[in-house]
């Protein structure tokens, strides 16, 4: 479930990954986690998404097609529900209060060229780089 | 001490097409490919049998590193053929002229005997070129 968050729950696979029956699958997941699968993939989805924003620039659409919601709207309602506001109003007050460096996650682009090619901010983002 | 090259920068105009070229055409392996802010795309590539180097296959667009026009001088520059990407070596130069240019990879010259092993030109899409060179030992 951690490494496809971005795909929908598969009940039958994962039940046969474990040798149950769908049935038992069920109850014994909700016994070892206190709640339903597709419950506990949407906990996992949040975090995500609470990291992705934390940790990167990436825009909330894309944040949101990564931890697989289909609609921005469920997600930026849901992640509002649960985490108490809106995903943008989360990056901004988290890196308010901690620095976070730019990429944790995801693949290694040295910092120039991500900054080079994607900042929004010319000035700063050349200034930053030395140019 | 500078120990070895680990990324080098491609400059293409289409990353699918880039993509395909240097994988499916040159068969090279995907390292990366990554959305990168809201336009961008880090997409590296690299020789199956060099797996501590890729090459960035990089959109030359307008943003902090370049403006339009500069974009636009880039785009010209590779498109004349001014860019040479570098060399690529191979152990069998003849064998691989013969297959890359029936999956359709153009070069500039076929291989030619040098002193320093046998080379063809090979030629990118876009225009980047390189030397395709089977070397003679030192």
């Amino acid at each position: 479930m951690c490494e496809r968050l971005d795909e929908p729950l598969r009940l039958p696979l994962l039940a046969g990954l474990t040798g149950l029956s769908q049935h038992a699958f069920l109850r014994r997941f909700a016994r070892e986690f206190g709640c339903t699968p597709h419950a506990y993939l949407t906990h996992l989805r949040l975090e995500r998404a609470k990291a992705l924003l934390v940790a990167g620039d990436l825009p909330v659409t894309e944040v949101c097609a990564q931890v697989g919601f289909e609609s921005l709207g469920s997600f930026s309602s849901l992640f509002a529900r649960r985490v108490g506001e809106s995903p943008l109003r989360y990056r901004t007050s988290v890196r308010a209060v901690i620095q976070v460096p730019d990429q944790i996650f995801g693949p290694r682009i040295p910092y120039c060229f991500r900054t080079l090619l994607t900042s929004r901010n010319f000035g700063e983002a050349r200034a930053r780089c030395g140019w | 001490m500078i120990k070895r090259l680990s990324h080098v920068t491609v400059w293409v105009f289409d990353q699918d097409l880039a993509k395909t070229f240097y994988v499916d055409k040159l068969g090279m392996q995907v390292r990366e490919d990554q959305k990168m802010g809201d336009k961008m795309r880090w997409l590296t590539v690299g020789p199956k049998e060099q797996p501590d180097m890729q090459i960035a296959l990089l959109l030359p667009s307008a943003g902090p590193l370049m403006d339009a026009e500069t974009a636009a001088s880039l785009r010209t520059l590779v498109e004349k053929g001014a860019l040479s990407a570098g060399v690529l070596e191979t152990d069998d130069v003849r064998r691989d002229y013969e297959e890359l240019v029936k999956k359709g990879v153009t070069f500039r010259t076929p291989p030619v005997e040098q002193f320093y092993g046998i080379e063809a030109i090979l030629k990118d899409p876009f225009g980047n070129w390189f030397s395709f060179t089977q070397s003679k030992p030192h």
